[in-house]
């Protein structure tokens, strides 16, 4: 799922089809944690949790790409 | 369980040779709701030909414009293809609504169009059902049938379509490419689904050992301004209880063209001709909206269950052509 944000595939909530980039919002977890995830009992820090996640791959690869310049 | 012969095919003309030879054999795609099917007994083939080796796994342009989406292509790499994101945003976002991801990277394009209807007693083999087994009966007219049609329905049957992907195809006028034992055909997706009437059994106008290979998508340049809007009762892998795909030009203000379908109101994907005939050539207002829809809705033959499905329709479709208008004038 984040590999599919990465890649810039949308889901149904997102606002730009044709956007390169993916900001993983709650509705965005929300929305492509479905399926993966039962949602009868959903906990509440799922989401804040995969935000975090999401993040810390952003900041280790951000300093790789600086380090390619 | 009961047995059934299972054969992988490695060309199109075997696979179609291999059914043809079986009348109580299907074919085998994604297998998402046909393997379903087999659980619950709602089918029992005694012959599975496996598709998926196909090479129909591609989306090409055409030469004159347009677009064929090979019969093999998974849900889920059709709505992240960007030609398809650019060119018929509807469609991307029909399918983005549709089902789980997981579903949506097995499902495939020509399944998809075949899909059964999700009506509560098509998938109970303890109860009645027309669809099921002709002339058993509809336990869903007297029964429950929320979800259920209220158009184009016959005594005999009541169901509804349960695609997103084919409400946002029939809009765009998409044609159906199909190879059977008899050649090639071609059958504008508007006509490859049949109403129930009295052979609710037969969901489509395919024969016995018919294979669809691809979907063409003709151009239509002000697709670029369309959207699918889906209303369901929880915001995500729900079947539709109304949905509206809808392209829409407007040039100063009037509406030079116009394509409407809607999902989850009939037993097929339902192309509204009379809703595009009031809106072409007039003033893109409000009220011209409403009448559009009250044009297509006046043929409504709801039940107590799912009369609240012809104020629902009505609204998603005044809401999304009203969307699409303002789109137009904010750019």
């Amino acid at each position: 799922m984040l590999h599919e944000a990465e890649a810039g595939w949308p889901s149904v909530v997102s606002a730009d089809l044709t956007a390169d980039h993916i900001t993983l919002d709650d509705d965005e977890i929300r929305e492509r944690m479905s399926g993966n995830l039962c949602r009868c009992a959903a906990y509440a820090n799922i989401v804040p949790a995969i935000r975090e996640v999401a993040q810390q791959a952003l900041r280790t690869q951000q300093p790789e790409q600086e380090a390619r310049r | 369980m009961n047995p059934f012969r299972y054969e992988r095919a490695s060309d199109a003309a075997s696979a179609v040779t291999l059914l043809a030879g079986a009348p109580n054999g299907v074919f085998l795609a994604g297998g998402t709701n046909l393997v379903d099917h087999m659980k619950l007994g709602v089918r029992q083939p005694d012959l599975l030909v496996d598709i998926t080796r196909l090479p129909y796994d591609r989306i090409e342009s055409l030469p004159g414009g347009g677009i064929r989406i090979g019969a093999m292509v998974r849900n889920s790499d059709l709505a992240a293809d960007r030609t398809i994101r650019a060119h018929y945003p509807l469609l991307a976002q029909a399918l983005l609504a549709g089902a789980s991801g997981q579903l949506r990277n097995l499902a495939t394009t020509g399944g998809n169009l075949l899909q059964r209807t999700r009506c509560v007693y098509f998938q109970d083999i303890s109860k009645p059902c027309n669809k099921r087994v002709p002339g058993s009966g509809c336990s869903a007219r007297e029964g429950y049938h929320r979800e259920l049609a209220i158009l184009g329905t016959s005594e005999a049957c009541i169901a509804t379509h349960p695609s997103d992907m084919a409400v946002a195809m029939i809009a765009l006028d998409a044609i159906v490419r199909v190879l059977g034992p008899q050649g090639e055909r071609t059958i504008p997706l508007v006509d490859f689904y049949r109403l129930p009437g009295d052979e609710p059994q037969r969901d489509t106008v395919l024969s016995h050992g018919e294979l669809i290979t691809a979907v063409d998508l003709p151009a239509l340049p002000f697709a670029t301004r369309s959207h699918y809007r889906k209303v369901r009762d929880r915001a995500s892998y729900a079947f539709a209880l109304v949905s509206v795909a809808a392209a829409l030009d407007v040039a100063d203000g009037v509406v030079r063209d116009v394509r409407i379908a809607l999902g989850g109101v009939a037993p097929v994907p339902w192309r509204a001709t009379k809703a595009e005939a009031v809106l072409r050539g007039k003033p893109a207002t409000e009220a011209l909206f409403r009448q559009a829809a009250d044009a297509e809705l006046a043929g409504a033959q709801p039940l107590p269950g799912n009369a609240f499905k012809v104020p629902l329709a009505r609204s998603t479709l005044v809401r999304t052509l009203l969307d699409l208008t303002e789109e137009r004038n904010r750019s």
